[in-house]
C-alpha cells in the first residue's frame, strides 16, 4: 500500500515539477559530460606538452563542476523543502489518518530517492549521448582530429556521477524524512494555510530601503568606472571587492524596497491598471513579492554573473589566442642573449628535417640607446616628452635590425617588398597602444620631411615616406617601434654595444611541420641553456595549442557556470510559481466566474509568469552593462582588445534560449496548474 | 406591471452523472422560468439536484438532455469563447464563500468586474463608490478582504456580482458563511436592490430565513420540481411559517430550521 502511495504521489510531483525534475537530468548530465572531457578521443590524440597543459585545465574544470555540484546540492534542498511545504496538508492527513511518523518518513525518503535515482539514471542516459557529440566540440576548441569516433563512455566520469549526486540526492533525501520526523502534526497541518497576509509595510522604510540601494549601486558603479580608467588593471586592487559588495547588497536592498514600495499600494483604479485584468496581475505579483525579495535578488545576481561569463568567456578566449599570434610569429623562432651564440647546429637540424636554408634567417638585433623622440621631428619630440598621456612614445626604447633580416621576415610573413636605398632606414611599429599610434603619427611627419640619423657615425635618410604597421611579433615592432638600417650598420655598431644585443634564428615552415622536429628542436635549445645569460624557443604550434586549450577553458568555464546558472535561476521560478499554485487556482476560478475568458487567462498568466523572469533579467542587464563596459575599458586599455566583441552576440543567443525556453516551459506548466478545468 | 420579460427558461433540464454501471440522475426533467424583477429561491434537501441546476445555469456545467435560455440566449448552443462572454455581460455570482480577491481591496474585487466586461476606466471608480452606497460598505471599500468582517465581504461580493448590471444575479448559499445579523443586512440589501434596480435574483439555500425574503420559492427533491411557494402580499413572518411546513412536506430540509 506504502509504495503505491509513494508511486503515485510521485508520478504527481513529477507532473508538478517537471522543470525542476529537468534541471536535475541536465545538472547530471552536464557534469558527466565534463567529467568524460579526458577520455574523449580528441584529448588522446592532444600532443604531450598539449595533453600537461589540458590536464591541469581539466584540473579547473572538474573543481568548477564539483562546486557547481554544491549548488545544485543547495538548489535541492531547498526545491525538497519547497515541496514538503506545499504538501504539508496531504502529508498532514496522512498522519490523521493513523499512519505513524515513521512511516510517513519512509514514504517521503522512498519518494525522494526515487526522484533523485529516476534524475540520476535520465541524467547519465543524456549525458553519455551528449558527450558523444562533445566530442566535436573539444576537436574544434584543441583543433586536433580525433584519430576514429568510436562510442565513448567513461567508466570514470560516470562513477563520480553516480558518487556525487547519488550522494547529493541520498543526503537531501535523509535529510527531509528527518526533518518530516521531528514535525508536530499541528505543524503540518496549519504549514499550508500560513498564506502571506499582505503586510503593508512601513513605506518610508521602503523608500529609505531604495535610496540606500540607489546609493550603494550608484557608488558600485562608479567604483567600476574608476577602477577600469586606471592604468594599470590591479587584479588585488581592494576597489575591485568593495564594488562587488556594494552591488550584491544593493542588489538585495533594492529588491527590498521594490516589495516594500509596491504592496499594499491603495490604489484607486484607473488608468492603465482599470482596463482588463491589469490590476488583477499588478496584485499578483506584488502580493508575493515580499517573499520573493530575497529570491529574486538572487536570481538577478546570478543571472549577471551569468550574463558577464558567457558575453566575456568567447572574447577573452580570442584575445588569448591574437595575444598568441603576437608571442609565436613564426613557426620557430631562438633566442639568444649572446650575440655570439653558436646557432649552426640549428641550421643543420633543420636541413636534416628538410627545411631549406631560404625558409630560415639568422640576425643580431641591437639596442642603440634610440628612444620614440629620436625619430621625430625635434618639436614634435619636445611636445611628445611634455605629454602626460602619450609620452611613452618618446620614452619607448627603439632596437636596431638590419635590412636583409626584416626582408626575410617580411617575406615569411607575405607581407609586400619594402623599397629600399643604401644609406637609408624604416621605421616599423605595429604597437597598437594609443601613445604609440599617436607616435607612429609624428615618426611619419619626420619621414616625410626627410629627417637624417646619425647612427655609428653613419647619416641615414628615410627610404620610405611611412611607418610600417605589419604585425610581426611583439619582438619586432609589436613593443614600441623598431628601426631597420642597412646590415653593415648594424655590424659596426654590434662592436661596441654586443652585451646589448641579441641574436635570432627565425624558421618559417609553411604547411605541414615535419615529424619530430620540434622535439629535436626543443632538446637542442634546452640543451644549451647555461647559468649566464638565455637561450628560448617559441614555436606556433606549441604556442597555439597550449593557447588553444587556455582558451577551451575560458570557453568552457563561461558556459558550464553560466548555463547552470539560467538553469538554476529558472528552476527557481519556476518552483516558486509551482508553489504558489493552489492560491493563484483560486484566483482564476474567481475570474472564470467573473466571466474572463480563457485568451484573457492565459495572456495573464503569460504576463504574471513573465514579470517574474523578466524583472531579475532586467537588473541583470544593467549590472552586466555596466560591469562589462569598466570591464572592456580597463582590459582593452591593457591588451587592445575588446573584450564583449561580437562574439559575445551568440553567447547571448545561447543564454536567451535557455531562458527563453524555461520561461515558455514555466507559462505551460502554470498554465495547467491555475487555469480552471471546465465542464465541457 | 408591463408585459414580463422572461429573463431564465428552463425546459425539461435532465442531467445525469456516471456511466453504464452507476448512473446518478441528479436532474430529471426540471421546467421553470423566472421574469425580470423577480426574486426566486430555491430549496430542497442535499442531493436534490439545487446545486447542479445551479451549475448549469451558470454555464459552469453542462446538461444531459433540456434546454436553458438566459435573456433570450439558448446556453448549450455556446462555444467556450462566447460562454466567457456570456458570464461577465448576463451573469451575476454571489458565493457562500465570498471568492473574493484575497490580494485586491474591495474597491478594486467591484472594479474588477467592470474591467472584465471593459468598462471604460474613467466610470469604473464612480460605479463602484455608487453601489457601496447602496450596501452600505463604503468605508470598508480601501481595505482587503482580511481586514474586514464576512458580513461586508459578502455585501462587496453582492456589489460585484450586481455592478455589471446583470440579467441574473446567482447566489449560491449567500448567507452559509455568515451569522445572523450579518445574514440579515445582506439579505435585506439584496432586497432593495431586487426592489429598486429590478435585480433578478436566483437564490440557492437550505435556510428558511434567508428563503423567507424571496418573492416566489421554488422547492426540488430528487432531481424534479416538487412545488412552489409564492410570498404574494403575505407578510415575510406568515411566509416563512409556510415554508418550514413545505420543507416538513418535502422531508430531510427540516432539520435546517433554525
Amino acid at each position: 500500500m506504502y509504495a503505491k502511495l509513494a508511486w503515485r504521489n510521485l508520478r504527481r510531483s513529477l507532473a508538478d515539477y517537471g522543470i525542476y525534475f529537468m534541471t536535475l537530468v541536465f545538472a547530471v548530465a552536464i557534469f558527466y559530460v565534463s567529467n568524460s572531457v579526458t577520455e574523449q578521443p580528441a584529448f588522446l590524440s592532444l600532443s604531450e606538452s598539449q595533453r600537461r597543459m589540458a590536464r591541469s585545465a581539466v584540473e579547473g574544470m572538474e573543481w568548477v563542476s564539483t562546486i557547481m555540484t554544491g549548488v545544485v546540492a543547495l538548489l535541492v534542498l531547498y526545491a525538497n523543502r519547497v515541496i514538503v511545504r506545499k504538501r504539508s496538508r496531504e502529508l498532514g492527513t496522512y498522519l490523521l489518518l493513523g499512519m505513524d511518523q515513521g512511516h510517513l518518513a519512509a514514504l517521503l525518503l522512498a519518494e525522494t530517492s526515487a526522484i533523485g535515482l529516476a534524475a540520476l539514471g535520465v541524467g547519465m542516459v543524456t549525458g553519455v549521448l551528449t558527450s558523444q557529440a562533445f566530442g566535436l566540440l573539444v576537436e574544434r576548441a584543441f583543433h586536433v582530429m580525433a584519430p576514429q569516433r568510436d562510442f565513448v563512455f567513461s567508466a570514470r566520469a560516470a562513477l563520480a556521477t553516480l558518487v556525487l549526486y547519488g550522494v547529493v540526492f541520498l543526503a537531501v533525501a535523509i535529510w527531509q524524512a528527518a526533518s518530516i520526523y521531528r514535525q508536530r502534526l499541528i505543524e503540518l497541518i496549519h504549514e499550508a494555510r500560513k498564506n502571506e497576509e499582505i503586510r503593508v509595510r512601513s513605506r518610508p522604510l521602503a523608500a529609505l530601503a531604495g535610496l540606500l540601494s540607489a546609493m550603494t549601486l550608484v557608488t558600485a558603479y562608479g567604483l567600476a568606472d574608476w577602477v577600469s580608467r586606471s592604468d594599470w588593471l590591479d587584479p588585488t586592487d581592494p576597489r575591485i571587492p568593495l564594488g562587488v559588495a556594494l552591488g550584491i547588497a544593493g542588489t538585495y536592498l533594492l529588491f527590498a524596497a521594490l516589495a516594500g514600495l509596491l504592496t499594499g499600494v491603495r490604489r484607486r483604479a484607473g488608468g492603465w491598471l482599470a482596463r482588463g485584468l491589469n490590476l488583477f496581475l499588478y496584485r499578483q505579483v506584488t502580493s508575493k513579492i515580499n517573499t520573493h525579495a530575497a529570491m529574486l535578488a538572487t536570481i538577478a545576481l546570478m543571472l549577471t554573473f551569468t550574463v558577464c561569463a558567457m558575453s566575456t568567456g568567447l572574447s577573452l578566449g580570442a584575445i588569448v589566442r591574437r595575444d598568441a599570434e603576437e608571442r609565436a610569429p613564426f613557426s620557430y623562432m631562438v633566442t639568444a642573449s649572446d650575440p655570439e651564440q653558436d646557432l649552426s647546429g640549428l641550421w643543420a637540424l633543420f636541413a636534416a628535417h628538410g627545411v631549406a636554408d631560404a625558409q630560415m634567417v639568422e640576425f643580431v638585433t641591437v639596442d642603440a640607446g634610440l628612444r620614440g623622440a629620436d625619430l621625430m621631428l625635434p618639436d614634435d619630440a619636445e611636445r611628445f616628452m611634455a605629454d602626460e598621456e602619450f609620452d611613452w612614445a618618446a620614452w619607448a626604447s627603439v632596437s636596431v635590425m638590419p635590412y636583409s633580416a626584416y626582408r626575410s621576415l617580411r617575406a615569411f610573413k607575405g607581407y609586400p617588398e619594402v623599397p629600399f636605398a643604401e644609406g637609408g632606414y624604416l621605421v616599423h611599429a605595429a604597437d597598437s597602444d594609443p601613445a604609440v599610434a599617436a607616435g607612429a603619427a609624428a615618426w611619419t611627419r619626420a619621414l616625410i620631411a626627410g629627417q637624417p640619423l646619425e647612427l655609428a657615425g653613419v647619416t641615414l635618410r628615410p627610404a620610405a615616406p611611412q611607418v610600417f604597421s605589419e604585425s610581426m611579433g611583439y619582438q619586432f615592432g609589436g613593443y614600441g617601434a623598431m628601426l631597420v638600417v642597412p646590415d653593415e650598420v648594424v655590424a659596426r655598431l654590434l662592436a661596441d654595444l654586443a652585451d646589448r644585443s641579441q641574436r635570432y634564428l627565425v624558421a618559417e615552415v609553411p604547411g605541414e611541420e615535419p615529424d619530430r622536429l620540434a622535439e629535436a628542436v626543443g632538446n637542442w635549445v634546452s640543451a644549451r641553456i647555461r647559468e649566464e645569460g638565455w637561450i628560448s624557443l617559441s614555436s606556433r604550434t606549441e604556442t597555439m595549442a597550449e593557447t588553444y586549450v587556455v582558451e577551451a577553458v575560458f570557453i568552457f568555464f563561461s558556459f558550464y557556470v553560466g548555463i547552470m546558472f539560467i538553469l538554476i535561476s529558472a528552476t527557481l521560478l519556476a518552483l516558486q510559481q509551482v508553489t504558489d499554485a493552489v492560491e493563484h487556482r483560486q484566483r482564476y476560478a474567481i475570474l472564470q466566474n467573473l466571466g474572463a475568458d480563457d485568451a484573457m487567462m492565459d495572456l495573464t498568466i503569460a504576463r504574471q509568469v513573465g514579470l517574474y523572469f523578466l524583472t531579475p533579467l532586467l537588473v541583470a542587464l544593467l549590472h552586466s552593462a555596466m560591469a562589462l563596459t569598466a570591464l572592456n575599458r580597463a582590459l582593452s586599455g591593457e591588451t587592445g582588445y575588446q573584450v564583449v566583441g561580437p562574439a559575445s552576440l551568440p553567447t547571448l543567443g545561447v543564454f536567451a534560449l535557455i531562458y527563453g525556453a524555461y520561461y515558455l516551459m514555466s507559462v505551460q506548466n502554470c498554465r495547467l496548474l491555475y487555469r480552471p478545468r471546465t465542464a465541457d | 406591471m408591463a408585459a414580463a420579460e422572461r429573463i431564465l427558461e428552463v425546459v425539461d433540464l435532465a442531467k445525469t452523472y456516471g456511466s453504464r454501471g452507476s448512473v446518478t440522475h441528479a436532474l430529471r426533467g426540471i421546467s421553470m422560468a423566472i421574469e425580470r424583477g423577480e426574486f426566486v429561491g430555491v430549496m430542497g434537501p442535499s442531493g436534490s439536484g439545487k446545486t447542479t441546476l445551479l451549475n448549469v445555469i451558470s454555464t459552469i456545467d453542462s446538461p444531459t438532455s433540456g434546454r436553458v435560455w438566459v435573456g433570450g440566449q439558448e446556453l448549450t448552443a455556446l462555444g467556450r469563447r462566447e460562454v466567457a462572454r456570456f458570464r461577465r455581460k448576463r451573469l451575476g455570482f454571489i458565493f457562500q464563500d465570498f471568492n473574493l480577491l484575497d490580494t485586491l481591496t474591495l474597491r478594486e474585487n467591484i472594479g474588477l468586474a467592470l474591467s472584465i466586461a471593459g468598462a471604460p476606466a474613467g466610470e469604473i471608480d464612480r460605479r463602484v463608490t455608487a453601489m457601496a452606497e447602496r450596501l452600505g460598505i463604503v468605508d470598508a471599500l480601501d481595505k482587503f478582504p482580511y481586514q474586514v468582517s464576512g458580513g461586508q465581504k459578502q455585501r462587496a461580493a453582492a456589489a460585484r456580482a450586481l455592478i455589471t448590471g446583470p440579467d441574473l444575479v446567482l447566489a449560491d448559499e449567500p448567507t452559509g458563511n455568515l451569522d445572523s445579523r450579518a445574514a440579515r443586512t445582506l439579505l435585506e440589501a439584496l432586497s432593495d436592490l431586487n426592489r429598486d434596480l429590478q435585480a433578478t435574483i436566483l437564490l440557492v439555500t437550505h435556510d428558511p430565513f434567508a428563503a423567507s425574503y424571496c418573492s416566489r420559492i421554488l422547492f426540488i427533491k430528487d432531481g424534479r420540481l416538487f412545488t412552489e411557494l409564492v410570498r404574494g402580499e403575505a407578510p415575510r413572518q406568515r411566509f416563512f411559517d409556510r415554508i418550514i411546513a413545505t420543507l416538513a412536506e418535502l422531508g430531510g430540509g427540516g432539520a435546517d430550521v433554525r
